[in-house]
């Protein structure tokens, strides 16, 4: 276990990030975010035993982590730091070997437990079949995991990575954050780690670390943080940003109350979503509904900023949402139904759709379970072709045009 | 790491050892030289005497190319720059500036001549070890390996440029003598110099040994060194000064000599694959002893009676035969 007490850290006497007070615990993985240079990396060098505290002390397993020799120090915590170092002709297993650095001789001849210490950090981190490859042929993932089996086989009692998944493409970030996640549960090591992806961190941060405003604020448990409006002001997800609590999704919300044409969206159980984001995207103002509260697509138009007639959880739709939904149809120039499933309780939906059909509204049909009900519209093949409809070239001008005269 | 070249390497070395005893402008058969260098038989006196100066010279060569090929290993890991070597630290300018100095100026007043060479290397000597010094003191308060580098660059600067102003303002006589002497002889060495630098220069190498796992772990980076066990600064500044007596020993012996600090480590690693100072450190030593005999060894013969700068020697071969090596790279790997 990591201790930080009364922990102010930075360089010389001056502090990037004072009173901290933090508790890496074993078999968990502790995530630190925070925003571009509030001393993630200051911290976690400091915490690694790399960087002396200004004041404060750091204390691994109840010793004062500054106050040990080099060697017992690295014994005890490794780390993970950022760059890709140059390591010339060195093999995967010469890298991973290099771990033992505080336990081998001034020849660094490995022993037998070096070498059962060796083998099984590449056996955990998944790679024991690079062995004898070059670590200047890896790719950035894999040359990743190496630094992990490197950190690991100094058989420490706390990892401390910073930003482990940088650089590193999609189906890495989430390998090397599983990695790290199995790591602390299978070997029983406190590891703490930075990363500037709020959504990887909320998902899989057993506990979260985060420096608001030059002081840091711990979480049991990471979705606490999202309804705090500290947090939500200092990670910028108050304004053009905002971040769903339900699926920890960031959305770009980029001014979806203007725009033109405004486009009624009838959507549920996911099949607006990708409409929303298509057609604001474009700068079409978008407005949808009837939409449950607890409906996936809700969550989404909410967090884009979207105009959402609402309904309750689990009631049918009422006399009231509807006639609001056909008033805010009518007033729009044209209809997208995205053909969500229907069943009792928004079965009303239909009848909005075709009586807007009846009112002469342009109604757009996407493909979809319940593209057959909805007669007499015009249906479209795709998202793409969608698009082209509503504001493919010289579009703008003939809304415009529509909307004066 | 490729193993075949190893036997290669050592072999290479003692044969140079008995090729150059054996080679002259004084025909010694082959074998009555390999005889009288194992002790197992007596030339006459005549023959004695030549094989003595050409052991002499040889040991000089040999010691000389092990210290810079050792060093230019430990400088290349510890400034992960596959272009460091004494003259990155200021190290030979200072010794340059040094035999300028004595050269012109007379410095050690009627004590030694002018043109005694081994007065110009004792100079040369200690103008590479006050040096080495002001770059350690100087590198013990910065942290950064960069920053190091950019002290050393900058004093190479200030030496050269002094050496530049005491040249200019020399008589043209003395002017052609220090750019002779600043290309390096095995000519000058001397058993009185040879003896007592040879415990010390093998002592260096074996400290410079110890260097081998701390400078294996400096190319992670100077943090993750550090979070393995490293003690940076004491890294740093041993590495410095180790190198720096070594250069400081073969510049006594031989002068300042270019190109085999830079070439040797690179020769290692091209050849046997691999970045292992605990490897490569010591056979960079091989490599460089090797390099210099040959070197000395071509400078003696090929416009003989002519004793060529050895520096030109080693340039002239070398650099080639690096190029070669980096273009083959491509074809192993």
């Amino acid at each position: 276990m990591i201790e930080a007490r009364a922990l102010s850290v930075g360089y010389g006497a001056k502090v990037v990030l004072g009173n901290v007070e933090l508790e890496v615990r074993p078999g968990e993985l502790t995530l630190l975010i925070g925003p571009n240079a509030s001393g993630k990396s200051t911290l976690l060098k400091t915490l690694a035993g790399v960087l002396k505290p200004v004041m404060g002390a750091v204390y691994v397993s109840g010793s004062e982590l500054h106050g040990l020799s080099p060697r017992e120090r690295a014994k005890k915590v490794s780390a993970v730091f950022t760059g890709r170092p140059n390591l010339g002709a060195m093999t995967v297993e010469e890298v991973v070997a290099m771990g033992r650095y505080p336990w081998t001789n001034l020849a660094h001849l490995l022993s037998e437990e070096d070498r059962r210490a060796v083998e099984g950090a590449m056996k955990d981190v998944g790679v024991l079949q690079l062995r004898r490859r070059k670590v200047s042929e890896l790719s950035d993932g894999q040359f990743q995991r190496v630094m992990i089996a490197r950190a690991l086989a100094q058989s420490p009692r706390c990892l401390v990575l910073d930003e482990p998944t940088t650089h590193l493409d999609v189906r890495s970030r989430l390998e090397v954050m599983g990695l790290l996640l199995r790591l602390t549960r299978t070997r029983g090591i406190a590891a703490i780690a930075s990363t500037h992806e709020l959504e990887l961190a909320l998902r899989f941060a057993d506990r979260i670390v985060a420096i608001l405003d030059g002081s840091i604020v711990v979480r049991d448990d990471p979705e606490d943080l999202l309804r705090e409006e500290a947090f939500l002001r200092g990670f910028g997800l108050n304004g053009e940003l905002t971040i769903s609590p339900a699926t920890l999704s960031v959305e770009f919300r980029r001014g979806s109350s203007q725009g033109s044409p405004r486009v009624f969206v009838i959507a549920g159980a996911g099949t607006g979503s990708r409409v929303f984001r298509a057609l604001t995207r474009r700068g079409v103002r978008v407005l949808t509904g009837v939409l449950h509260r607890n409906d996936v697509d809700h969550h989404v138009a909410a967090s884009m900023g979207i105009e959402v007639i609402s309904e309750e959880p689990f009631h049918p739709i009422s006399e009231a949402s509807y006639s609001a939904a056909l008033s805010t149809a009518l007033g729009s120039d044209a209809v997208v139904y995205a053909s969500p499933p229907i069943g009792p309780l928004n079965r009303r939906n239909v009848d909005l759709a075709k009586e807007l059909v009846r009112a002469g509204r342009r109604v757009l049909v996407m493909p979809g379970v319940s593209s057959g009900l909805v007669r007499g519209a015009e249906e479209v093949e795709g998202v793409g072709r969608l698009i082209e409809e509503l504001v493919g070239a010289g579009d703008r001008v003939k809304w415009a045009e529509a909307r004066s005269g | 790491m490729r193993h075949w070249p190893l036997p290669l390497l050592g072999a290479s070395l003692f044969g140079s050892l008995l090729l150059s005893v054996s080679t002259g402008t004084v025909r010694i058969p082959f074998e009555v030289a390999v005889a009288h260098v194992f002790g197992l038989s007596s030339a006459d006196r005549v023959t004695a005497a030549v094989l003595d100066i050409r052991t002499l010279r040889v040991l000089a060569a040999a010691i000389t190319g092990a210290c810079l090929g050792a060093s230019g290993a430990l400088l290349q890991s510890l400034f992960r720059n596959p272009l460091a070597d004494p003259f990155v630290l200021g190290i030979s300018s200072g010794s340059s500036l040094a035999i300028a100095l004595t050269l012109v100026f007379g410095l050690g007043g009627g004590l030694i001549s002018q043109y005694d060479p081994y007065a110009l290397y004792a100079a040369g000597a200690v103008g590479a070890l006050l040096t080495s010094l002001l770059v350690i003191s100087l590198s013990s308060v910065v942290q950064s390996v960069s920053s190091i580098v950019l002290v050393g660059v900058m004093i190479g600067y200030l030496n050269s440029g002094l050496t530049a102003l005491v040249v200019f303002l020399s008589e043209v006589e003395r002017a052609r003598a220090f750019s002779f002497w600043t290309l390096g002889s095995f000519g000058a060495a001397k058993w009185s110099i040879l003896l007592p630098l040879l415990p010390v220069s093998v002592a260096t190498l074996l400290t410079m040994l110890l260097m081998a796992k701390p400078l294996n772990a400096l190319a992670f980076g100077d943090e993750t060194a550090v979070s393995m066990g490293v003690r940076l600064r004491l890294t740093n500044v041993a590495t410095v000064a180790v190198a720096a007596s070594a250069l400081s020993a073969s510049t006594l012996i031989a002068g300042p000599i270019g190109f085999i600090g830079l070439a040797s480590a690179h020769i290692v690693k091209l050849t046997l694959d691999t970045s292992d100072n605990r490897v490569v450190i010591p056979l960079s030593a091989v490599v460089g002893a090797t390099v210099a005999i040959l070197s000395d060894l071509a400078a003696r013969s090929l416009l003989a009676p002519l004793d060529l700068p050895v520096t030109a020697v080693t340039s002239i071969f070398g650099a080639p035969l690096l190029v070669f090596l980096v273009l083959r790279r491509r074809a192993w790997s």
